[in-house]
This record gives structure tokens, sequence and C-alpha cells, in this order.
């Protein structure tokens, strides 16, 4: 079952690949400056697969300090997801519990987060909060090709309008964190 | 030709469980099949709207993160649900999102269910939809169209549509089903038809048992005609009254039977009695009868000795005659001879005839008048005879005198009446008369006879009194006439006409 475009053997292949991305959705953002269309960018689509993933993970009870907390989703500072995210998250609500954006400065605020969001170019930050938040129930997502191999839970990639996707069981068990099978199924699991 | 009524009560009770029981069971039977129609279809909504349900929230990853690889993945394991004909999964957009048809599916035999479901009433699921929901309102919804059952069920995920599920199933199953009830109830009616026929045959036992041996002891009552026969009473309820009604009928029959044997004993000997009765009478009968022949051979001896005796006095006169010249005594001879002649002829006619009572006058005149014309024979005068008389018998102590009285009258027309010519007639006329000197009574009936001799000769002397007459002759009329009860006239115009009227009882 190959669902995953995106080849794991080749960290080079991947960054190109990555790069190639940027550049068609750089140039799709420059063709529709000053012309509102309805095609959805790229940092739209992101937030409503980040915001979907949330849906297919359950979190201990111990996450949350009360039943009416929200469910934090971390970004660091200057993600431009950010921006559209707090547009899908408006009214919305996911297992009764509404969700709220914080931004993260370094990586120490991600310990307070129930998902932290990684986008590509804050790699500096990864390996840091990642190594922070090991075995703690809080959900790491990034778009990097390499994000599961050191560590994170779920990466992702778009292209052509397809999603890839792997996860990290191994590292979401360890953080306690419930990832649906129907959210496992759709992904490579990588151990 | 098959009728009813001879049909054996034992047949009629098998037939009438049968056919009630199997009407029972038919309609027991054909309610549970409809329940059970409407009843599977229902699962049938429900199992499938459950399957829809199941495939919706598989299929919500593939439909959140669009890998439509993964849901048709997800829905081609519906092979193995050989009823289901296509499946469709559809975007919040209304797109198809992948689609599943059965292998002996075309794609264009496969509904599109967005039109079958649009324009509904709102859902009563509260969901948020955005700008871009475009599928149909109500999104729960199940249909049967064409021998096939579709349902549509939306794809929830966190109170959120995210698509919707269109399943499409063929109603074999519930035909399936359907035939195999029917196969199991044929089959369990025709076991319990068959168990109702033995059982009935078996049990019905209880009712015609006790009606068919009344039916024997009726048929041993009728042909043995023993009506002291009683049935045995082992029951209360209506055939042990039936039984007590026909005990007392059999005790009122009996005691029927008694008095007519009784009473017809009594008849047999008064039968008896009456035929040694009858016996004796016919005996008696014969007797008289006997009796009867022989006074009829006597009565004839006698008439017939009479009438010899008669003819000898008669020939003794002839002979007598004879030996005498003086012409008066001649006359007396001859007026003797023809009186006891009359009275044997008589009596000649009594005997030759079979009827001892009575004589037939007509006969008897004509024989009288055919004697006393050859008696008084002139050869050179011719008198004519006209004889009138009515078919009349009368007896004995009529016809002597009657005879008499013509024969004097008629001598005495041929002896005075044509002495001075050639010609005459006589005339006897005996009529009856109408009304007149009848007299009616209650047992018998008096008959006026009017006897009248008559002639054209020269007359009786004027003013004759007859009552007062000298000669013999008339004496005789008139004497005869009073033996008779009778009156007499005599009419002295052209000629003599003597009218004697009579009454006879009849």
């Amino acid at each position: 079952m190959q669902r995953w475009n995106v080849g794991f053997n080749s960290l080079n292949g991947c960054i190109m690949r990555r790069l190639t991305v940027m550049l068609l959705i750089l140039s799709v953002l420059l063709l529709s400056l000053g012309s509102k269309t309805d095609t959805l960018t790229e940092y739209q689509v992101r937030a409503a697969y980040l915001y979907n993933f949330v849906k297919f993970v359950k979190w201990p009870g111990s996450a949350f300090e009360s039943d009416s907390q929200p469910i934090i989703i971390g970004l660091f500072s200057g993600n431009q997801v950010e921006e559209e995210l707090q547009k899908i998250i408006r009214n919305r609500t996911i297992d009764s519990r509404s969700i709220a954006i914080r931004t993260l400065e370094n990586p120490q605020d991600a310990a307070v987060c129930h998902v932290v969001y990684f986008g590509d170019i804050e790699r500096r930050h990864q390996i840091a909060t990642i190594n922070l938040i090991r075995k703690k129930p809080i959900l790491t997502i990034s778009d990097a090709g390499y994000f599961c191999r050191i560590g994170g839970m779920i990466q992702f990639n778009i292209e052509d309008n397809k999603l890839g996707l792997a996860i990290n069981r191994k590292a979401a068990d360890a953080a306690q964190l419930e990832i649906s099978a129907k959210l496992l199924r759709v992904a490579q699991i990588v151990e | 030709m098959f009728k009813l009524s001879e049909i054996s009560l034992k047949r009629k009770l098998i037939a009438l469980v049968v056919l009630v029981g199997g009407l029972a069971l038919m309609l027991a039977f054909g309610s549970f099949l409809i329940y059970d129609r409407i009843h599977y279809k229902k699962q049938l909504v429900r199992d499938l709207e459950i399957l829809a349900e199941m495939i919706g929230s598989n299929c919500s990853a593939s439909l959140l993160f669009n890998i439509p690889s993964d849901a048709e993945e997800i829905i081609s394991a519906l092979e193995v649900h050989p009823n289901i004909l296509s499946c469709r999964i559809f975007t919040i957009h209304g797109d198809t999102f992948a689609q599943y048809l059965r292998s002996d599916m075309e794609q264009e035999q496969m509904n599109n269910p967005l039109p079958l479901f649009q324009a509904r009433s709102s859902d009563s699921l509260s969901i948020k939809s955005d700008s871009t929901w475009k599928l149909p309102v109500t999104l729960r919804n199940a249909r049967f169209e064409e021998n096939r059952l579709m349902v549509f069920h939306p794809i929830v995920l966190d109170r959120e549509i995210i698509g919707a599920v269109a399943l499409e199933s063929d109603l074999t199953v519930v035909q399936d089903r359907f035939r195999k009830s029917l196969n199991a109830i044929i089959l369990v009616m025709i076991t319990t038809i068959v168990a109702m026929v033995l059982l009935t045959a078996k049990l019905q036992v209880l009712i015609t048992k006790p009606i068919m041996y009344l039916s024997m002891l009726a048929k041993r009552v009728s042909n043995e005609r023993d009506y002291s026969i009683r049935a045995k009473k082992n029951t209360k309820d209506e055939i042990g009254s039936l039984i007590d009604s026909f005990n007392d009928m059999l005790s009122q029959i009996e005691v029927r039977d008694n008095t007519i044997q009784e009473t017809s004993k009594v008849l047999e000997n008064q039968a008896k009695k009456l035929k040694k009765e009858l016996k004796k009478r016919r005996q008696v009968e014969r007797t008289i009868k006997h009796n009867l022949k022989e006074k009829d051979i006597l009565m004839q001896e006698i008439h017939h000795r009479v009438k010899n005796n008669l003819q000898i006095v008669s020939s003794l006169l002839k002979l007598q005659l004879r030996s005498v010249s003086d012409p008066g005594t001649v006359t007396m001879f001859e007026d003797c001879h023809n009186r006891v002649y009359t009275m044997s002829l008589i009596h000649e006619q009594l005997y030759r005839s079979n009827d001892f009572s009575n004589i037939n006058l007509s006969e008897y005149i004509q024989s009288l008048t055919k004697h006393l014309f050859h008696i008084y024979k002139d050869p050179g005068r011719q008198i004519n005879l006209d004889i009138n008389v009515e078919k009349v018998s009368l007896d004995l102590n009529t016809a002597i005198p009657s005879g008499l009285m013509i024969n004097e009258l008629v001598s005495n027309s041929l002896k005075y009446a044509f002495t001075d010519r050639m010609q005459g007639r006589i005339g006897i006329s005996l009529t009856r008369a109408d009304g007149g000197y009848e007299e009616r009574t209650a047992r018998s009936s008096l008959q006026t006879y009017v006897l009248c001799v008559e002639d054209d000769g020269k007359g009786l002397p004027a003013g004759l009194d007859i009552s007062k007459a000298d000669t013999l002759g008339l004496k005789l009329v008139y004497a005869l006439t009073r033996q008779l009860h009778g009156e007499v006239r005599i009419e002295n115009h052209h000629g003599t006409k003597t009218i004697i009227t009579f009454n006879i009882q009849e």
C-alpha cells in the first residue's frame, strides 16, 4: 500500500521535493495577489489538515487540567498556518473541547500544549522540542519529511492535492496518545 | 353426484376440523408472512444504515484527508454482501469521492441517489455546515425503488458532516426469505393438517361414538321391532340428553306398541268371529239359494201342473162342447173354455219364464188375442187388431184379473160387435197414467195403469150400467175391476170403449 509519495530513503530527495512544492505554492500565491480567488492556499490546506489530525487523536485524562480546558495547539511564532488555523477553529470544538492556539517562542513553551505543529522551516526547534516533550501527551505534527525519524508523531506532505502521511506510532504510544485506527489506516506507520 | 348429506358424520367432522384449522393456520401464517415481510424490510433498512454508518466512519479519515483509494478499498469489502449493488461516498460538496459496484453491475445501472433525497424536510440532526454545503438537506433516509433499497447516510465527525454514504441493495434477500418462509409454512401447514386429520380421526370417536351407538340402536329397534331396548347413558352433555330423549321415545313407542298389539289381538278375535259369522251366513245363503232354486223348480212345476190341469179342464170343456147342441150352452161352454184357457195361458207363460212373480203382459196379450181370434174366427170377416201395450210386468194377482178382463172384453167384441159387418177393428192398450191416481209413499209407490179395450162395432146398448149388467162377462169385468181396486168406464161412441183404471204397487 503506497500512499506516501515522498521517499523516506533519501533525505536530499525529500528536501528537493519540498522545495519544489514551496516554489509551486509561492508561484500560486504570487499569481493570486491582488485578485482573491476560491482556490485554497497551502496554509489553508495545512491548517485544515492540522485541525483534522486533532480529531483522530485522544489524549489521556491527565493531559487536561479540567473538562473545560481547551485543546491547546502550539505553533512557533511566525508560522503562517496560525492565521488560517485561527479561522478554522473559530466556534468549533473537538470532543466537546474548544481549541486554542498558543504561539511558542521556545521549546519550553510547548510543555503546556496538547499539540505542537512545526513548520518545515522551524527545523531548529524540532529536535529540541521533541526531546523536551518526549513521553508527554503532546501530539507533534510537522510537514517535514524526516519528522518521524527524529521522534515526531505525525508527518505529512501535500503533493498534487494529495496527502502523504506517516505516523510514528511508537512515539504516540509512549506519549499515551491514542491515534484513531481510521487515521492509522490512511497513514504509513513508522516504528 | 357428490352430496354433502351422503357423507358420513366422521368424514364431515374431520373435514370441518381440517377446514377450520386450515383457515386459521392460513390466516395466522398469512399475517405472519406480512408482518415478517414488513419487519424484515425495516430490519434490512436498519442493517443497511448500520453498514452505511460503519462505512462512513471508516472512510471519514480517507474523506478528510482526500484519499479516495483508501475509501474504495474500504468499500470494496462490500463484496462479502452479495445483495449490495453499489456504494458511493460523497464529499461535502456532493462529488463522488469513491464508489463500489457489484461485479455484475454496469455503471449505467447505478442510480444517482442525490435527486432522490433532495427537497426533503429539514434534517433532524443539528449539524454544522459551511457555505460549501451541497449535499441534500435530509441525509438520513431510506427508499425502496423498483426492487431496490437505497440508503443515504451522512458521515459525521465531531458533529460535523464531512460527507455521505449512499448504499444500494437489491431485495433478493427479502424475496428469498419470503420464499423460504412460504416453503416452511407450506411444510408446517401440510404437517399440521395431516396431524389434524390423524388426531381428529382418532378423537372424533368421542363425539361420533355415542351418535353411532344411538344410530345402531335405532336400526336394531327398526329391524327387530323390539322397543324394550334402551341406550346406556355415559355422559351428561347434549349426547346424554339425546340418549334420554331416545329412551323416553322408545318407552312411549313401547307403550303404544303394546296397546296396538292388544287392540290388534282384540280385532283379530273379532275378525275371527266375523269370519265364522260370514261362513255361517254364506252357508245360510247357499241354503237359501238352494231353497230358492228348489222353490223356483217347485213353482215351475206348480205352474206347469196348474197349466196342465187348466188345459185338461179346458179340453174337457171342449170335449163336453161337442155333445152340446143348444147354442146358449155352446156359448157358455166356449166362454168357460176361453176363461180357463186364459188362466192356463198365464201359468204357461209363468213356468216358461224364469220369473215366477211377474208376467210380461205384452207377450201374454199377444198369445191371448191370437187364441181368441182363432176361436171366434169368421172366414168372411176381417177384424184388425191393434195392440198398444207398454212394456209392463204384472204379478199373478193382477195379471190373472187383467187377462180375464181382456178375454171377456175381446170375446164380447168378437162375438157381438161386428155381427152386422164384415170388417172391424179391435184395439187393446195398456198405458201408465201420468199423475192421476199415482200416490207415492216413502217405501213404495203406486202406479196407475189404464187398460183400454175398444172396437168400432155397433156398441153396447145405450144406458148400460156395467155394475148392474146381466151378462156374466160384464159382471166378471166389473167384479175383477173391483178386485183390483180400480174403476171401469164404458164409452159408447162409434163402437165400444171400455176403460179400466187400476193402481199397482211397484
